[in-house]
């Protein structure tokens, strides 16, 4: 079959479905059903991803986080058709993408290296998508200038991509992917090139396109802050199984694991036995002394144990006797804006604490001070393992 | 970073500069003695009695000579052409994922001609054309110069491919292109300064060739090298060197657009 023509049979098929979907809000665009995907066989054999299911909503900005080796970006190659899965079905809008070669998916990626073409001008990157599905030329011009209207870039269609620095070819991949009005943007560690202050501005200039455009993004890190300042949704990954998605905000408050709280910004991890399981909390015996209050989770039982995660941030210091458990200062690190105390505690360990430097705080505190740690039932969360 | 350390180490080494003096004086002192001989007006090579443009213009008219270069030109050709062919076909097919033992055997098998000694195979290469009976000709010295030329023709085309992003190649069938269209909008302007420079190379290396060639060429087949060997066994005259001259200067006006080329980024 001629490429244009299946290609517009496919584009039609999810345009009406997205028609007749669009009053459900949270309608699955992509649909992960238990993928595995390995390389190589025998000794050799890599298991990089371990039966995943994961949807991806329409019109969302959704996030794979993970340590590099998690398998975060095989799952965006099988998305894109560079590679296919060992097992399990990926479906667009319902539809079983298997065995579609790239060139016949409504689906653009932003490379990590950019992969503009060194040979081509500006114009003729952005266009070339468009070239490739036969658009008459006087169309494929008006939206190469809308497009590099777009990311920013007016004036600059003629130059080659040596000419340009690492954000403007940025910027030109991008609006390279966005001129073929992609059912989803696929992203690989897009920004990991940039120095700090551009990928500070390109992270929010990627979330005016999103907004701007209405596009499903699907972008992949391993930067945590990253994840949770541009995402609506993110998959924590690790060692090819998705651990837990969710908004960022449950991600961060709630872990459901171990790996999940440690990855994503700093935790205090504390072992723990279930002393007693009340209506919406249960206790927990940090310490043959220490008892403390902490969220339900569902099959927690007496004596069970368990591992529970505090954030140094909802954490307070106190005067001894105020606090829910009494220790000494042994090390303070201070950061402007906040001061990270470590705060030794007898059977326990060593807890973290941040603290606002607000005015009128809590005042003068040093390295060998006695104080108590404070905090609210509600930030002490059971993990899952 | 890196400039400044090599310079540092070269310092660490006293009296480095004049030993590459020596070497390079080594190397090339016997060329440059051959091109200023072969302006010298006197008939004998050795005595210079003053300059003269005589010999090349002497050269130029000789049919013989003529005759000889253009062989060599006809040889050089269409073994540097059939060799780029093959040569890059065989690089194409090395970067369709391949383990990286599978690689290095082919490479290795490639490369083979460069390291076997040259008499080798020009005996091995005679006996062949005689046992199959093949009259000795152009076109057995063609057939036996496109073997040789073709791990000159390979290695800039391969570097060239392992140079590539692969993400170019998948940029491309991301954007719709298919094999062909990728093929031929992606990846042969990529990878057409290594065609060029590697068939300037696989070019000169034929151009060249003097041990192979003596041993197939027949009667009526003589190229430049075979055909100056030939005035050499008459005494050297200013005319050898000029012809010398001529060669080396083709040579070097070759090599230098490869390497142009090949280092060009598009």
């Amino acid at each position: 079959m001629n490429e244009a023509a299946a290609y517009h049979a496919l584009r039609t098929a999810t345009a009406s479905a997205s028609a007749e979907g669009a009053q459900t809000v949270t309608r699955n665009l992509i649909e992960l059903r238990e993928i595995s995907k390995v390389f190589g066989s025998g000794r050799d054999e890599v298991r990089a991803l371990e039966t995943v299911s994961l949807n991806i909503r329409e019109g969302e900005f959704f996030t794979l986080l993970g340590p590099s080796g998690c398998g975060k970006t095989t799952l965006l190659r099988l998305l894109a058709g560079f590679e296919q899965p060992t097992a399990g079905q990926i479906l667009l809008d319902g539809t079983e993408l298997g065995g579609l070669p790239p060139y016949r998916r409504p689906v653009n990626t932003v490379f990590q290296s950019y992969a503009l073409f060194p040979h081509m001008s500006v114009a003729e990157n952005v266009g070339f998508g468009l070239e490739m599905h036969g658009v008459p030329w006087e169309r494929i011009r008006e939206r190469v200038d809308e497009m590099l209207a777009l990311v920013q870039l007016e004036g600059y269609a003629r130059r080659k991509p040596a000419q340009l620095s690492g954000g403007q070819q940025q910027r030109v991949a991008l609006a390279r992917a966005l001129a073929n009005h992609p059912r989803v943007l696929l992203l690989d560690e897009p920004l990991s090139a940039l120095d700090l202050k551009l990928r500070k501005e390109m992270q929010l200039e990627l979330k005016r396109l999103q907004k701007e455009t209405g596009l499903t993004f699907v972008f992949v890190t391993h930067d945590q802050e990253e994840a949770l300042t541009m995402s609506d949704r993110v998959a924590v990954m690790n060692a090819g199984e998705v651990l837990q998605s969710g908004t960022p905000r449950a991600i961060y408050e709630d872990p459901d694991n171990r790996f999940v709280a440690d990855f994503i910004g700093e935790t205090n991890l504390i072992e723990a036995t279930v002393d007693a399981v009340g209506e919406g909390g249960a206790r927990f015996r940090l310490a043959s002394n220490v008892v403390i209050d902490g969220s339900f989770r569902e099959g927690l039982a007496e004596g069970r144990e368990v591992t529970l995660a505090l954030r140094p941030e909802r954490a307070g210091l106190t005067a001894p006797a105020d606090g829910i458990v009494q220790g000494e200062v042994i090390n303070m690190v201070y950061f402007g804006t906040d001061t990270l105390y470590e705060v030794a505690i007898e059977e326990v360990g060593v807890l973290h604490v941040r603290t606002q430097n607000t005015a009128g705080g809590i005042g003068e505190i040093g390295v060998g001070d006695a104080v108590g740690v404070d905090f609210l039932t509600d930030a002490v969360r059971v993990l899952r393992d | 970073m890196a400039r400044a350390n090599t310079r540092n180490t070269s310092r660490h080494f006293p009296g480095l500069a004049t030993h590459a003096a020596f070497f390079f004086a080594y190397l090339y002192i016997p060329i440059l003695v051959v091109v200023a001989l072969s302006f010298n007006e006197n008939r004998l090579t050795t005595i210079w009695t003053g300059f003269s443009t005589d010999w090349y213009w002497a050269v130029l008219n000789n049919s013989d000579v003529l005759r000889a270069a253009r062989n060599s030109l006809i040889v050089a050709t269409f073994a540097s052409l059939i060799a780029t062919a093959a040569a890059t076909l065989a690089a194409l097919g090395m970067a369709q994922g391949r383990s990286f033992r599978q690689q290095n055997t082919i490479n290795a098998t490639l490369a083979l001609p460069l390291l076997i000694p040259e008499i080798v195979t020009a005996v091995a290469t005679l006996i062949f054309f005689v046992a199959i009976g093949v009259q000795l000709g152009l076109l057995t010295i063609t057939a036996a110069h496109t073997v040789f030329c073709i791990p000159f023709a390979y290695l800039p085309i391969r570097a060239r491919i392992e140079g590539m992003d692969p993400a170019l190649r998948e940029a491309a069938f991301d954007l719709y292109a298919n094999e062909r269209r990728t093929f031929l909008r992606v990846t042969m302007p990529l990878l057409w300064p290594g065609i060029l420079s590697g068939a300037l190379l696989a070019f000169i290396v034929s151009l060249d060739n003097f041990v192979i060639t003596f041993f197939v060429s027949g009667a009526g087949s003589t190229t430049l090298p075979v055909y100056i060997f030939g005035m050499i066994r008459t005494g050297v005259t200013p005319a050898v060197n000029a012809v010398s001259a001529l060669l080396l200067l083709v040579s070097l006006v070759l090599v230098t657009i490869s390497l142009l080329i090949s280092r060009k980024d598009v």
